[in-house]
């Protein structure tokens, strides 16, 4: 409590991104945090945003995330390491969750770098942020809800090695890819009404989103890491819905050893 | 004529494993193997038409025998298993001919809550996406039956992928997920 009390009072952390920040990187991390999903509207310009997360809660426009002044144009990196690790805004509003920063709360430096290197890249969109249309009953609930909900990570480990090129540790690796940046959690841990995650069942699939159970697949690691290239099950069916769209922008694109060790933290927990 | 045979037992093999599969998929019983020349429309009973549900157990069944027969192609190419050529080259024979004629199969009437089915609305209200969808599967294995039949391994690996992502890709749009 007193941890969450001095990090809400602290502002924004004074940070400069690594000097080793690599554009080229920062693509491939988005992929996996699925950034276009819910920042590209199809048929628009990549990440201007306008692009509707429907949920039980209401309908949340994920925000411009291009270069332009309507977009993230006024923002420092420091901005931007606030709004993922603590879900606070530039102007320090709290954010909604649909945003998934409970998640992306536990990204490295090394990844939260790459990450704002890229978005540097992309074209400048002038694109004003749509409104929330937040259903009456929630729409006081956000303090309630980050209080219930929400823990700004403490270690921000991705489990590589210094120069980030070799896995240093497959466990802390694996949690890291399925906690931090593939935030599997936000549609595979079930959640209340009131949308507080049911720790106590980490990834036992939420029916809301027809996210299944993945805690017990009775699959083993080279099964799932095949799964997470190619979305074939072992039974020769090919997955649908949102998660070959996982596989395809995200899971895909990672190299053998970081599937791998996603696959091994998930088929863990069935021990 | 031999290969009309070797090609008619691979099409029942095919079909049959739909309902042997000793995974826990739902899958109805072993539809009768039919050879090539049956005509497909044909029924006995004269004046009965098949219920939608009916229409979708048959077309489950199909999508089961894809299911087993691309598992098989998938671990012959990727080396899990070795297996004769001949034997890669039956398989993806069973899977182009399944890939035939699916939207047929997908009348009006026949959708999830109208049938025991998990085909999505969409299938209709974009039946021009769902086409599409269906001629890129039909093409992929195509494509990875002329690769298989030249021994092209490069061509078969890329086109395992390309029909890997045929399914994926129409399952997205037009298979609900319970």
């Amino acid at each position: 409590m007193l941890l969450w009390l001095t990090v809400a009072l602290a502002g924004p952390p004074a940070v400069e991104p690594l000097a080793s920040a690599d554009a080229v990187r920062g693509e491939q991390i988005a992929g996996l945090g699925a950034c276009v999903a819910c920042h590209t509207t199809a048929g628009s310009p990549e990440l201007a945003g306008g692009y509707a997360v429907r949920t039980a809660y209401g309908v949340f426009y994920g925000r411009n995330l291009t270069p332009d002044p309507t977009g993230l144009g006024g923002w420092s990196y420091a901005d931007f390491v606030t709004a993922m690790r603590l879900g606070r805004g530039a102007d320090g509003h709290a954010l909604w969750p649909a945003f998934p920063y409970a998640s992306f709360s536990g990204l490295s430096d090394r990844d939260l770098s790459d990450l704002w290197a890229w978005l540097g890249t992309i074209a400048p969109v002038v694109q004003d942020d749509r409104p929330h249309e937040i259903k009456g009953a929630y729409r006081g609930g956000l303090g309630l809800w980050r209080m219930m909900a929400f823990r700004p990570a403490t270690t921000f480990d991705d489990g590589l090695t210094d120069d980030g090129a070799a896995i240093r540790d497959e466990a802390t690796r694996g949690r890291y890819l399925v906690d931090a940046l593939g935030h599997c959690g936000e549609c595979h841990t079930p959640r209340s009404s009131v949308g507080v995650p049911k720790r106590h069942r980490y990834l036992q699939g939420w029916d809301d989103l027809h996210a299944p159970d993945i805690s017990a697949l009775g699959w083993n690691t080279s099964e799932l890491a095949s799964f997470l290239d190619d979305g074939m099950t072992p039974d020769g069916d090919v997955t649908g819905g949102e998660m070959f769209r996982v596989i395809r922008e995200g899971t895909s694109r990672l190299n053998d050893a970081d599937r791998r060790a996603i696959a091994a933290w998930i088929t863990a927990l069935a021990d | 004529m031999r290969r009309l045979v070797l090609f008619a037992a691979l099409f029942a093999t095919a079909t049959a494993l739909g309902g042997e599969s000793k995974s826990k998929s739902k899958s109805p019983e072993a539809a009768t193997p039919a050879t090539p020349a049956a005509t497909p429309a044909a029924n006995p009973a004269a004046g009965t038409t098949p219920t939608p549900d009916a229409i979708a157990a048959y077309r489950e069944a199909e999508m089961m025998a894809i299911a087993k027969t691309f598992k098989a192609m998938s671990m012959i190419s990727k080396g899990e298993v070795l297996r004769p050529q001949g034997e890669f080259i039956g398989h993806a024979e069973s899977l182009h001919n399944l890939s035939l004629d699916l939207v047929s199969q997908y009348p009006a009437g026949t959708a999830h809550g109208e049938a025991k089915s998990e085909a999505s609305p969409a299938i209709w209200t974009d039946a021009a996406g769902f086409a599409a969808a269906a001629a890129a599967f039909e093409t992929a294995t195509a494509q990875v039956l002329a690769a298989a039949k030249i021994s092209d391994n490069e061509a078969v690996k890329t086109g395992m992928g390309a029909i890997g992502q045929s399914c994926g890709g129409c399952h997205e749009k037009f298979r609900l997920e319970d």
